[in-house]
């Protein structure tokens, strides 16, 4: 047992020394940061009635065609010759082709009762719709006409300042005083579509990080020799169990660090107020786990086995690529896990041992699942972990790891039938 | 007793024959010589003896019986190709297999200290291995080899990459291995080594022992019917002598058939004009016997 610790020990601190393994882990959540700050760089765009400072970029050239004779007053505080006045559309279009001004505006002479504007712009804009006034202006002066015709409505700019923002010094804490409310449905439905998308993505990284770490951690001491020591100090099978358990810790804490550290990133970004609001069914993390485990397990002992036979991490990595391929289902269907969490393909998926520690696990954070799939699938995947458990076994003997042969797929199926 | 009994052995992968008939047997306080030319079956030996390979035919007996766990924690095996964790550094490296074979950390710490001193490693504890020149490397894997103190060591081209100071360094220290009681197995193609350690060898010729003993015995089987002699006086008339040639002061006089050396000496002490500094019979060395026989079971 003190063996295997040692073993443990060892390839723990090892695997943690290595810079490839922070980037890997610090990657996901770094890229959730990045995602997270430019969401919030959007948010905090100037408020309507902020003032711009001098050392922003140049304010846009609007051009301004007043057919209803509306604006007369133009607010101190908009930014000087933001609105260019022009007699008519024509001057305004010519203006507008010689790239003098941006945009401009069209307030047609029956605006009082009609109340429409109309944006000349140069590019044609998809996702506008042309129902919103404020459309464009480079973004940060979208306030700026409806905040000048506010003023020549009421003929006052304070008063138009407060119908912009009506509480310009509030700030707002939320305090929950009582379980929030089961989500609507839609919601839910948006929110699992979300969930089976991450869900298979984070099982097959874990999955293959740590089978590929085991792997190159087998094939490394092939390389250096240093199985040839190892074998006069301890038996294969001990080898082989302190490896198993050493790569579940590295998984278990980039686990920790991708879920922990994108939580603690994405709760504060107001898009995942919703994501955190979507319920997780109950004892859906002890299920998520057991099968994220098992999973793990089973990988590792085939990834052992490759490890065994491999000369190089090169001819491993070869053969990893081929033997993942069971995860890459869950992965394409995606969609159809959080539409339709009993359709077929979606069960046979779920109940296949090779597939089931993704699958399952994405089936139970987007719907229920009966029972007795749940304890097939589980059955079935316990039963093929422990017999592929006992099959690397049959690899991790010294012939094989000190023999310098190649690695094949018929060595490995002639090693499987012992 | 015997540390090692090796009776019999043979071992083969597929249709090569690695290990066809290995016997010998190394006892506490000497250096065995393991000897044979490339692909004789010197590795292929020394695994099975580890139990590193199951032989197919043949027994071993190592400290008495079988080899165990806890047998093997008692074996310090110096590999000819290093095995060292090179993208670690030298002191965690060194203290993970000396923990391994069961030596508790403050042990192995201490005994680590002591060992760096003594071989000039010390300053480089915290160095990665890759960055350790051979002999520095070949060095850590020594003390990796006697750093739990193991009875039985095993060492395979001990002296690989090492300078003549460090060669007489670690000569120094299987000396001393020695005289404590240690059994030690050499496998090396350095003769002149094994003539100034080994006081047993076993030649392995195509997996077989082809040449087992004493190697002042072996040399004396071999030494044929020749004397060497050094003095002053006419050395080419000596009644019984077939051949003499004369180099740098010194006379090779090859005898007839039946010629007793010892005769020779006498004949030449009754002439008063001959002074006689040196006279002994003609040895080969190790590495004309390893050629000779290596040749002779390869026709």
């Amino acid at each position: 047992m003190k063996t295997i610790w040692l073993v443990i020990k060892h390839d723990v601190a090892f695997v943690l020394r290595q810079r490839s393994f922070w980037i890997m882990t610090l990657l996901m959540p770094a890229l959730l940061l990045g995602s997270n700050a430019y969401i919030a760089a959007q948010d905090n765009a100037p408020a309507l009635t902020t003032p711009t400072p001098a050392d922003q970029p140049a304010p846009p050239h609007i051009g301004l065609v007043d057919h209803a004779n509306l604006i007369a007053l133009v607010p101190d505080d908009l930014p000087p010759h933001l609105f260019l006045p022009f007699a008519d559309k024509t001057n305004a279009q010519a203006a507008l082709d010689q790239g003098d001004i941006s945009q401009y505006v069209v307030i047609p002479a029956d605006f009082a009762s009609g109340g429409e504007i109309v944006i000349y712009d140069r590019g044609f804009q998809l996702l506008s719709g042309g129902d919103n006034g404020s459309v464009a202006f480079n973004g940060r002066y979208d306030w700026a006409l409806t905040y000048l015709i506010t003023a020549n409505l009421t003929n006052d700019t304070q008063l138009a300042a407060v119908v912009q923002n009506p509480t310009p010094r509030a700030t707002t804490q939320f305090h929950r005083l009582q379980p929030p409310a089961p989500a609507d449905e839609s919601n839910n439905l948006g929110m699992a579509i979300i969930v089976a998308r991450v869900m298979p993505y984070l099982f097959y990284f874990l999955l293959i990080m740590g089978g590929s770490y085991m792997m190159r951690s087998v094939v490394a001491e092939k390389e250096n020799r240093t199985v040839e020591i190892l074998l006069l100090s301890l038996e294969p099978t001990q080898l082989m169990i302190g490896k198993i358990i050493a790569m579940s810790v590295i998984v278990a804490i980039q686990l920790v660090v991708w879920v922990g550290g994108g939580m603690l990133i994405l709760d504060r970004a107001a898009t995942v107020m919703q994501l955190t609001s979507f319920a997780f069914p109950p004892g859906f993390f002890v299920w998520a786990i057991l099968f994220l485990l098992l999973g793990y397990l089973l990988f590792a002992a085939i990834m052992s086995a490759v490890g065994a036979l491999a000369t190089n991490a090169r001819e491993g990595g070869q053969a990893i690529w081929i033997l993942v391929i069971p995860l890459m289902p869950t992965l394409m269907f995606g969609q159809l896990f959080a539409e339709e969490p009993n359709h077929p393909l979606v069960i046979a998926l779920s109940l296949f041992p090779f597939s089931s520690p993704s699958a399952m696990v994405t089936r139970l954070a987007v719907g229920a699942v009966p029972a007795w799939q749940l304890v097939v699938s589980l059955l079935a995947l316990v039963g093929t972990t422990w017999l592929f458990i006992v099959l690397a076994g049959r690899f991790f003997k010294s012939g094989n790891l000190l023999s310098d042969t190649s690695f094949s797929w018929r060595r490995l199926a002639s090693g499987w039938r012992g | 007793m015997h540390t090692i009994i090796v009776s019999n052995l043979a071992k083969s992968f597929g249709t090569v024959q690695a290990v066809a008939d290995v016997s010998f047997t190394v006892s506490p306080g000497e250096i065995f010589g393991l000897l044979g030319p490339n692909g004789a079956g010197k590795t292929t030996t020394l695994r099975l003896m580890m139990d590193i390979f199951k032989p197919d035919a043949g027994e071993i007996a190592i400290f008495g019986g079988d080899l165990t766990l806890d047998k093997k924690r008692r074996i310090g095996y110096l590999p000819e190709e290093r095995g060292l964790y090179k993208e670690e550094k030298l002191e965690t490296t060194l203290l993970y297999l000396a923990q391994l074979k069961g030596v508790d950390e403050k042990t192995a710490r201490q005994r680590l200290g002591e060992w760096l001193e003594r071989l000039d490693l010390a300053e480089q504890r915290q160095q990665k291995i890759q960055t350790l020149s051979k002999g520095m490397q070949q060095k850590a894997q020594i003390i990796a080899t006697l750093l739990h103190d193991p009875d039985l060591i095993i060492i395979d081209e001990p002296f690989s990459g090492l300078d003549p100071v460090n060669t007489r360094l670690v000569k120094q220290i299987f000396e001393e291995q020695r005289a404590a009681g240690k059994t030690i197995i050499m496998s090396t193609h350095q003769m002149h080594q094994v003539e100034a350690l080994c006081n047993r060898i076993v030649l392995i010729n195509r997996g077989r022992s082809v040449l087992y003993g004493l190697v002042n015995e072996i040399k004396r089987n071999f030494a044929g019917n020749a004397i060497v002699l050094e003095g002053q006086g006419d050395f080419s008339q000596v009644p019984g002598v077939l051949d003499v040639r004369q180099h740098n002061g010194t006379w090779e006089m090859g005898l007839q058939v039946g010629t007793d050396p010892q005769a020779v000496l006498q004949q030449l002490l009754t002439q008063p004009d001959n002074r006689i500094t040196r006279f002994e019979l003609a040895e080969p060395s190790l590495d004309d016997i390893f050629v000779q026989v290596v040749g002779r079971s390869n026709q």
